[in-house]
């Protein structure tokens, strides 16, 4: 095929080719070339610069017509390889990379990487922040965050695997593990998932986090996230999966647990004793998110027999005038509560801090002083608002949990509330994913992985990896106590 | 890590899980009526039969540690026998059921509500049963292991501040009835010392460690010495009351001062023992609701079962044993059929057991000899 029927071909190729370019050029200033390559994803500097300049400068000498020749005189300026597919130039141009056809070598293609996707730079992320630690943020660029956890483990068994996936995304989806460590049934079944997505397009790494998923309809994730490269780091060396998408800075993997969402990324750069102490004030901060809204209501409906006299009056005097039943009104204000936390989220920034302040401290104040909500209501809410923070990633889970409980609490009181509290755990219990229970290490319980659950050991101490899911290797430190 | 099996841990945390639930709470009351002054010799007495059959029913287990106990059970003694013995435990469980319908109630309605509507409480409490068909016994026995710790602290919390109040002097003189008033007691509350037989149902379902035997028994002695340590507390502690306190932890916790000078702080150990009773109200229902199943050769979940046993229980409940005294009445009317059911329910168990044993070390021979 000759040169200007092939360039005619790749362009009609493209429904709407805007932002295609196809440059046409002398290679010695004789052989007819064209670099084709995508405006938006590649750098038109980088091109002129890397490709055209050298092949364009070069001497006119025998061979040149050669393509071995000719890629000789760009290996020194840019990354290139050798394409012999037509789908090929395609996908590679999709990727950002410039393609260049040389007039007799139509059969051949040079695909150069001149990639310069749009995107920001590392940063620290907004759902990780740490007060001691790295404050390196994955972004939205695949290979900046392949090297920033490169960057952290110098190790050539770390194995990235690469998947396109998403019929019309091509999204490179890469799964990386340490190969002396990872488990390889975890690994192959990783890679069955991945490969067996039929969708049309990956925009984030959240698409691929539900068809990692056991249960179809389950509130609670079975794949653990982070945005940090030292997390990240953290859990390749126990032998997890990870799985990195293009385009998005939240990595995923494999196994989860839900006591990782317990563990938070300080923690390791932290005293353990203060950590150990932080992370039961955390558990029963989750525990008391979902469980104070109901057992306020509970106690003021059925149990105010068990209340002190001085708190029963003082609940009394609060409650006296109020027009709502206690548990419509706990729940006008949990609702109100939800209502102000979406808004806040959506505002511009600095907008949705002040109508938060405005929210809570005007309204709630104004709703107390007008008689429509009682204090402690407002009181125990925004207790349990606060409280369900402080474990960020299982927020959205708290959330809805503490509804479901006060409306059981308002119903039979701490009678439905133990039960409810029983089968959550039963059902937290029956949650596997890729070999392992969700609530390991307590239910089933692993004595090694203990070590690092609510108290956590001395790093000396913790020489052993998880048990709670299989890996090859089990030994993490050679000197138990550091000696 | 063996996901679909449960581990021996599991099994003997739900094993202390469902002694503590009910025995704590209603029988030192049944031994001190029936046996006054020695209702801790009951206990004792009580505490020795069931460690002869809890002995049993772990050999059936360790013997038939790759089939379900239907399956051995129908080898020995064909279909209609294997459903018999069954039928046998399920009627075992069901009773048992209602006994731990009626001890949540008395616990709640008594300590927790100023009165609560019946049918409010049990129609949450059937439905909440019926649920545990739904789960995998794994996620039930796995549940043990994070409300384990529950129990320690309500034991601490209930029995150490009690200690030093004891009146021992109130226990006494020892055997003045004689012998007889205290076996008797023990044969009529049979039923609150069976704690085991819900085992056999999880039979092939096990991961047995090497030493599950020597574990499990070891546990199994020192709850039974710590019932019996219980009832003799609870006989020194209360007197001639006893007979008339029908929740004995949620009477102990009147004695424990520091828990209830700053208001009604018992409140916590009434909820803990609520857990645990509802816990083995789960579990027993998932039992029986496995039984049925053994008994019409279900394969599939079959969810429905799970309702119909809620429906009899709950007509049963409200217009049958409507009262606690009438449950109390019948169990004594029935004590000789769950005596037998008692003890022939793991007695055959495990002399099928045996002999699938010693049927497979022949065949085994022959195959080796061949």
């Amino acid at each position: 095929m000759k040169l200007e029927a092939f360039k005619k071909k790749v362009l009609t190729d493209f429904t709407e080719p805007f932002d295609l370019k196809a440059r046409d050029f002398l290679i010695a200033g004789k052989i007819p070339a064209v670099a084709f390559f995508i405006d938006t994803i590649a750098g038109g500097g980088r091109v002129a610069l890397e490709i055209i300049n050298p092949l364009s400068r070069l001497q006119d000498a025998k061979g040149k017509e050669n393509l071995d020749f000719i890629t000789k005189a760009i290996s020194s300026t840019c990354f290139f390889e050798i394409k012999e597919k037509y789908e090929d130039i395609i996908t590679e141009l999709l990727n950002g990379k410039t393609i260049v056809i040389v007039e007799g070598h139509t059969k051949k293609y040079i695909s150069c990487d001149t990639t310069v996707m749009p995107g920001r730079g590392v940063a620290e992320p907004p759902t990780n922040s740490v007060v001691m630690g790295p404050r390196e943020g994955f972004t939205e660029n695949l290979v900046v965050n392949i090297g920033l956890i490169r960057k952290r483990l110098k190790t050539p068994d770390l194995t990235l695997v690469n998947h396109k996936v998403g019929q019309y995304s091509q999204t490179n989806v890469s799964i990386m593990y340490i190969k002396s460590i990872a488990d390889d049934d975890i690994v192959k079944n990783v890679e069955d998932h991945i490969k067996s997505i039929n969708i049309d397009g990956i925009l984030d790494s959240f698409y691929i986090m539900q068809y990692l998923q056991s249960e179809a309809f389950n509130i609670f994730r079975q794949v653990g996230s982070s945005e940090k490269p030292d997390v990240i780091a953290s859990k390749l060396l126990e032998g997890r999966v990870i799985i990195i998408v293009d385009g998005s800075p939240i990595v995923l993997s494999v196994p989860y647990i839900l006591l990782e969402d317990l563990q938070a990324a300080d923690d390791y750069y932290n005293n353990n004793t203060i950590v150990s102490v932080r992370r039961f004030i955390r558990l029963l901060g989750a525990v008391f998110a979902i469980t104070i809204p109901g057992l306020y209501i509970s106690l003021q409906l059925y149990h105010y027999n068990i209340l002190p006299l001085n708190t029963l009056f003082l609940v009394t005097n609060s409650i006296e005038n109020t027009p709502f039943s206690p548990l419509l009104e706990v729940l006008i204000v949990l609702i109100l509560f939800e209502i102000m936390y979406e808004a806040s989220l959506r505002m511009p920034r600095h907008l949705g801090a002040a109508t938060s302040l405005v929210a809570a401290l005007v309204l709630g104040g104004a709703a107390v002083e007008a008689g429509l909500l009682s204090s402690p209501a407002v009181l125990v809410s925004a207790l349990s608002m606060i409280m369900m923070y402080i474990l960020p990633n299982l927020a959205p889970q708290i959330s809805l949990l503490r509804f479901v409980f006060t409306i059981i609490a308002g119903i039979l009181g701490l009678y439905g509330l133990i039960m409810a509290g029983i089968l959550l755990v039963i059902y937290l219990a029956s949650l596997d994913n890729f070999g392992t229970p969700l609530l390991a290490p307590f239910a089933p319980y692993c004595p090694t992985d203990s070590q690092d659950a609510i108290i956590m050991k001395n790093i000396r101490d913790r020489t052993k990896r998880p048990t709670s899911f299989p890996n090859k290797n089990k030994t993490r430190a050679k000197n138990p106590g550091g000696e | 890590m063996g996901l679909k099996k449960i581990s021996t841990r599991q099994l003997i945390i739900f094993f202390c899980i469902y002694s503590f639930s009910i025995k704590f709470l209603t029988l030192p009351q049944l031994l001190s009526r029936g046996a006054g002054n020695d209702a801790w010799i009951s206990a004792l007495v009580g505490t020795i039969i069931e460690l002869l059959l809890i002995w049993l029913v772990l050999n059936v287990l360790v013997k038939g540690r790759d089939s379900d106990i239907y399956s051995d059970l129908r080898n020995k003694l064909t279909g209609v026998g294997a459903k018999s013995i069954i039928l046998l435990m399920f009627l075992l469980l069901g009773l048992q059921l209602l006994i731990l319908m009626w001890t949540s109630f008395t616990l709640t309605n008594e300590n927790l509500f100023a009165s609560i509507n019946k049918h409010l409480f049990i129609l949450p409490l059937l439905v909440f049963g019926v649920l545990f068909c739904f789960v995998p016994a794994r996620a039930i026995f796995r549940s043990g292991e994070v409300f384990y710790i529950l129990i320690i602290v309500a034991l601490a919390l209930s029995v150490l501040p009690v200690i030093p109040q004891m009146r021992p002097a109130e226990v006494t003189p020892i055997l003045a009835n004689g012998f007889g008033p205290i076996l008797n007691t023990v044969y009529r509350n049979l039923i609150y010392f069976e704690s085991v037989a819900f085992l056999l149902i999880f039979s092939g379902d096990i991961k047995l460690d090497k030493d599950f035997k020597k574990k499990f028994m070891s546990i199994a002695a020192l709850i039974g010495i710590f019932f019996v340590f219980f009832v003799f507390m609870f006989q020194s502690l209360f007197g001639p009351l006893a007979e008339y306190k029908s929740i004995a932890i949620a009477n102990l916790a009147i004695y424990t001062k520091f828990l209830t000078q700053g208001g009604r702080l018992d409140w916590v150990l009434i909820c803990i023992w609520l857990l645990l009773l509802l816990l083995r109200f789960g579990v027993t229902f998932f039992a029986s609701f496995a039984c049925i199943r053994y008994i019409f050769n279900l394969k599939h979940r079959a969810g429905y079962i799970g309702f119909g046993i809620a429906i009899s229980l709950y007509f049963i409940f409200l217009f049958v044993l409507n009262t606690k005294t009438r449950l109390d009445n019948f169990i004594i009317t029935v004590a000789p059929v769950i005596a037998a059911i008692f003890i022939l329910i793991p007695l055959i168990s495990f002399l099928c057991a045996i002999l699938a044993r010693s049927k497979k070390k022949t065949s085994r021979k022959e195959v080796e000899n061949v």
